[in-house]
């Protein structure tokens, strides 16, 4: 006997979140990981001498308070120095707009340069927070079901409850919202292009969807959950991978034993049950595994006389899409933006959102659906060492750009070629927006849906391990015969992004560990 | 004189099908019931017109298939000539010569699916009975008056309780389709069954009609059970005709209400709603002529309703603001031709059964994404996606000898269009949808002796449907059950006391289903009036 209660599949925050609770429970965990380090798709490398970014993403997703508690024990620090502005909304190189925590000021801001939907801008974030409310209280515990036993419909009942104390028309907005297009949402708030346009950003993030389509609210108020405000995520100290490193320390604090370079070949199974794990040749005996990789990799790695045909079919036809390039450039200054005027400094903290109305992010996405590349894609910048000094040498600085509508499936391929393309459209764009950038490029690292499919092995490149859609959350996430985590295949669990509530902080491999000590 | 009276138990605004059955409903219980139409012709949207002489249109709607089967029964349509004839086979021409169809004959189906995908073939029985559970399951919803789940009533409570029981009493495999069918769009849902991009694009065409949505628009699954809902004797999805036209089902509605006493006013345009301290008492006519009634039915869609026919100052600011929002974009147009002879389509050119059941010009999912596209950037398609069918193959009495009628349903036309739509867009429009057609039937344009355009512009002028959306409201998620057509009046009442909704913009929508008008009947009756 190996003696591990559990063995992990997959180093990434949730993988470790699961080893966490599951060695705190005093089970004696292995988790084994592919690449050299920790994080997954949060991970944070070195892409040039000196310079780290947050490679595939900047994470900063919602954290349920008693794992912030647990996380805090495993060294996890807020960015010390608070940036006053979460976010900055971009329609073009002179209409740019702060998002500051302090909703007077954004609204004061608004006020001097699209003063009609100014006045809207506390109502509106009212109704947002109000919505992620609800969703947080779902996303709490593992997904409800509907049909299932009256324990289950009274936990579904207590967040029914907390809706309806808020008063009935206030409910009855939540409800209404929730599957409603993006576009159509802001739309009811706000006039301006300018407003409009970057909000919709928010509720496109890693789909391959437009703003006209249902399903993207639920994108964007599943974004804003535990959110300070719009465009908010929270910055860790040390990148995005600090979440999963807290998680790490404090199960190996707990005797977890972690394995890196393990590359895992097969899941074993006999007589429809887990019986091990063979990784780099070697058989690990064991009656649990929870693979915090996406479905589709995962149940590759078992025998398909294990699989339902049916079960298989509905492994096959969950969607992922990726929709998302990550570009990241080593610069040799700080980047100076606007046109005219400079920004001022203390926006260049917040994320950089960058598009100019809902009909161009939807002619965006028109062609990234037919696998084409957008030629003015909307993009989300970062520059994460204007408050994170340990990931550029002083007063150099690294810019990160997630760009949105960057199809997987290109037609003819991910070559060279394509990604020159691609990298030629971000810096033109990011020209418009900030003049004479591109000339303090030192060095720079271009990621397709295709590299990240390939690096972090995230099918298709999606980096929510499935594409957000109201057919693929909740109880449906990822397929309605493994919501609850467990699998068709006995002793084998899902524990990553795929599954309810599909977050990326580790909340997702919790809830999944939670069940495993409950079976 | 007893046959003109001057007060009225309800007052109905419009006759278009869903008014006239209210009216039926109503006058069956006895009360003393006034149908309203401004136009000289009875039906809404739901009329037959000879525009072209000796050429009968059904003008707009042009085939039946949702019309409750309780209602037929109720007001004894067939004996007051309603006769439905089967439209059985759908036919897609493909651009490379070939086709596609699907016909009655479950075997000639299969063998013919067979002949573009084995695999197709297989699955198709499969999920044609999967679709029927599925309509079944949603089924008892149709004919439900939907609770208020922020209600507080015993009525709400007793319903929301038959509701979950409803779906727990469902098995495992139709929930979980019913699921996918309310949230996904309609390209994602057909891939999850078939390969074959014709029958994937034929199929999520069902998924469109009506709607500012594209196959691969999220919710367009849910317009497709929609359109899966129809039910002739008993048979789901089956499509028919109504001999004699669409407008002959409204007449037919018509004369059963005459006979339970319902009286009906052609040319009776109403101007506005008369609203006395707080309650509704009647409505006043172009004429000037004021008609009083204990409550009104008003079955024009909640914007020509609550904005154009009352004071919005009577209601609460939060309606007026939620029916603002409801969205009625228009998507489709209509053309409809006098044909002196059949047309030649090149796959078959030969007179033939598929000449008598639908013709689909949607040869791939991506043809008909990108006629959405067009739409969506403030155009109209310029190879539109189509729903032809040919009544006068079926019913001979809609043509002269020899001659034959085509009704060609057009998407997209949009409403939104760039600078509003004039007559040279108009004409432009009308020549698109010809060269696309010429494309797959050569020659078709010289047959054409009698042509009628309708844009969402025509459609909203003539029948008032605003935008032209012939749902009456868009068939969004958040715009149906209790959220249609707005939350907390999803119950055929208004906030003004007396006043109701009685059209599809009311649960459970739009198309010849008659439904809100009977649902809106019961709760007027239930209400005591």
């Amino acid at each position: 006997m190996s003696g591990y209660d559990a063995v992990i599949i997959g180093a990434d925050a949730n993988g470790l979140a699961a080893a966490a609770k599951l060695a705190i429970a005093g089970r004696r965990v292995l988790v084994l990981e592919r690449s050299d380090g920790v994080g997954g798709l949060s991970r944070t490398l070195e892409f040039y001498p000196g310079f780290k970014a947050n490679v595939y993403h900047d994470g900063g997703e919602w954290i349920a308070p008693r794992l912030l508690a647990v996380l805090t024990q495993g060294g996890l620090q807020r960015v010390e120095r608070d940036v006053p502005v979460a976010s900055i909304a971009v329609s073009d190189a002179d209409v740019a707009w702060p998002i500051y925590y302090d909703a007077r000021r954004t609204e004061a801001a608004l006020e001097k340069m699209l003063p009609r939907d100014s006045s809207r801008w506390r109502a509106f974030m009212a109704h947002t927070a109000h919505v992620t409310g609800f969703l947080e209280r779902l996303y709490r515990t593992p997904p409800p079901r509907l049909r299932g036993s009256r324990g289950e419909s009274w936990r579904l009942m207590q967040a029914v409850w907390w809706l309806r104390r808020s008063g009935r028309r206030a409910a009855m907005q939540v409800v209404r919202a929730i599957p409603m297009p993006i576009a159509d949402i802001v739309g009811e708030w706000f006039e301006a292009k300018a407003v409009q346009g970057p909000l919709c950003v928010f509720g496109i993030e890693c789909v391959l969807q437009g703003p006209l389509s249902a399903g993207t609210g639920l994108v964007f108020f599943h974004r804003h959950v535990g959110a300070r405000s719009i465009g908010d995520r929270s910055r860790w100290l040390g990148g995005s991978s600090a979440v999963a490193e807290a998680f790490r320390r404090v199960a190996e604090q707990r005797q977890t034993v972690l394995r890196f370079d393990a590359s895992v070949e097969r899941i074993a199974v006999r007589d429809g049950r887990v019986c091990g794990v063979v990784a780099n040749g070697e058989e690990i005996p064991c009656q649990v595994v929870l693979s915090a990789l996406d479905p589709k990799r995962t149940f590759s790695l078992v025998e398909q006389e294990w699989l339902d045909p049916r079960f298989l079919q509905s492994v096959l036809t969950y969607r992922y899409r990726g929709a998302t390039a990550r570009l990241h450039y080593a610069l040799d200054t700080a980047p100076r933006f606007g046109s005219r005027a400079a920004w001022p400094e203390e926006w260049l903290g917040g994320s950089i959102v960058m598009a100019e109305s809902p009909l161009a992010l939807e002619r965006a996405y028109d062609a990234a659906k037919y696998g084409e590349l957008p030629d003015r894609p909307a993009l989300t910048m970062t520059i994460p060492s204007v408050y994170d000094s340990s990931l550029a040498p002083p007063g150099k600085h690294v810019l990160s750009v997630s760009v949105h509508h960057v199809p997987y499936s290109l037609r003819g391929g991910w070559s060279a070629r394509a990604k020159d393309a691609l990298a030629a459209r971000v810096e033109q764009r990011l020209e418009e927006l900030a003049p004479g950038l591109t000339s303090r490029v030192l060095g720079r690292l271009v990621l397709s849906p295709a590299d990240i499919a390939e690096r972090a092995e995230a099918t298709e490149g999606s980096l929510t391990h499935g594409e957000l859609a109201l057919d693929q959350w909740l109880f449906a996430r990822p397929l309605f015969e493994c919501a609850r985590y467990a699998t068709p295949v006995q002793g084998l669990w899902l524990a990553g992004m795929s599954t309810h509530p599909a977050n990326g902080s580790g909340m997702s491999g919790w809830l999944a560990a939670t069940e495993v000590l409950s079976a | 004189m007893s046959s003109v009276r001057d007060s009225y138990d309800v007052a109905i605004i419009g006759g278009g099908h869903n008014g006239l059955v209210a009216a039926a409903y109503l006058a069956r219980a006895g009360r003393r019931v006034l149908v309203l139409e401004r136009r000289e012709v009875l039906g809404g949207a739901a009329v037959t017109e000879e525009i072209v002489p000796g050429f009968k249109f059904s003008v707009f709607s042009y085939v039946v298939s949702l019309l409750r089967p309780e209602i037929i029964r109720d007001l004894e349509l067939p004996r007051h000539g309603l006769h439905v004839l089967p439209l059985e086979s759908t036919f897609t021409p493909l651009p490379d010569g070939d086709y596609l169809a699907t016909w009655a004959d479950q075997d000639l189906t299969r063998r013919e699916i067979a002949r573009h995908s084995q695999q197709d073939a297989e699955v198709y029985e499969e999920y044609s009975r999967q679709m029927a559970l599925v309509a079944m399951a949603v089924k008892p919803l149709l004919s439900m008056v939907p609770p208020d789940p922020t209600g507080w009533s015993l009525r709400d409570w007793h319903a929301l309780v038959d509701l979950n029981r409803h779906v727990r009493s469902l098995d495992e495999e139709t929930f979980r389709w019913l699921y996918r069918l309310m949230t996904m769009s309609s390209a994602d849902f057909l891939d999850m069954w078939f390969e074959c991009d014709p029958l994937k694009a034929t199929k999520s065409a069902s998924g469109i009609i009506g709607t500012f949505m594209g196959p691969r628009t999220p919710g367009s699954a849910y317009v497709l059970l929609h359109h899966y809902m129809g039910e002739i004797d008993g048979v789901f999805r089956a499509w028919g005709f109504a001999k004699g036209g669409t407008g002959s089902i409204s007449e037919a509605i018509a004369s059963a209400a005459r006979h339970f006493g319902a009286e009906i006013r052609l040319g009776a345009e109403v101007v506005s709603i008369e609203v006395r301290d707080g309650k509704v008492c009647g409505v006043v006519l172009s004429s000037g002529q004021v008609i009083r009634a204990k409550a009104v039915a008003s079955s024009l869609d909640p914007k020509r309703t609550f904005l154009g026919l009352l004071d919005p100052a009577c209601l609460p600011s939060e309606f007026v603001e939620d029916i603002r929002k409801y969205k009625t974009r228009g998507s489709s147009g209509k053309v409809n031709l006098a044909l002196s002879e059949l047309p030649r389509f090149s796959a078959l050119p030969e007179d033939g059964p598929h000449l008598r059941g639908a013709i689909s010009i949607s040869p791939s999912l991506e043809y008909v994404e990108r006629a959405y596209d067009d739409a969506k950037h403030g155009r109209f398609s310029r190879r539109p996606y189509m729903d032809i069918v040919i009544p006068s193959k079926i019913d001979p009495s809609m043509a002269p000898p020899s001659c034959h009628v085509m009704s060609i349903f057009v998407q997209y036309a949009p409403s939104t269009i760039d600078g509003g739509w004039t007559e040279a867009k108009k004409e432009a429009f009308g020549e698109a949808v010809i060269r696309t057609l010429e494309e797959f039937a050569p020659g078709i344009r010289k047959a054409i002796v009698g042509m009628q355009v309708l844009t969402p512009a025509d459609i909203e002028a003539v029948t008032g449907l605003t935008d032209g959306n012939i749902f009456q409201g868009e068939l969004a998620l958040h715009q149906l059950f209790f959220l249609r057509p707005a939350p907390f009046w999803s119950r055929y009442r208004t906030p003004l006391k007396g006043l109701w909704l009685c059209g599809s913009a009311a649960h459970p929508g739009g198309g010849i289903m008659g439904a809100p008008g009977r649902l809106a009947a019961k709760e007027i009756l239930r209400a005591g009036l």
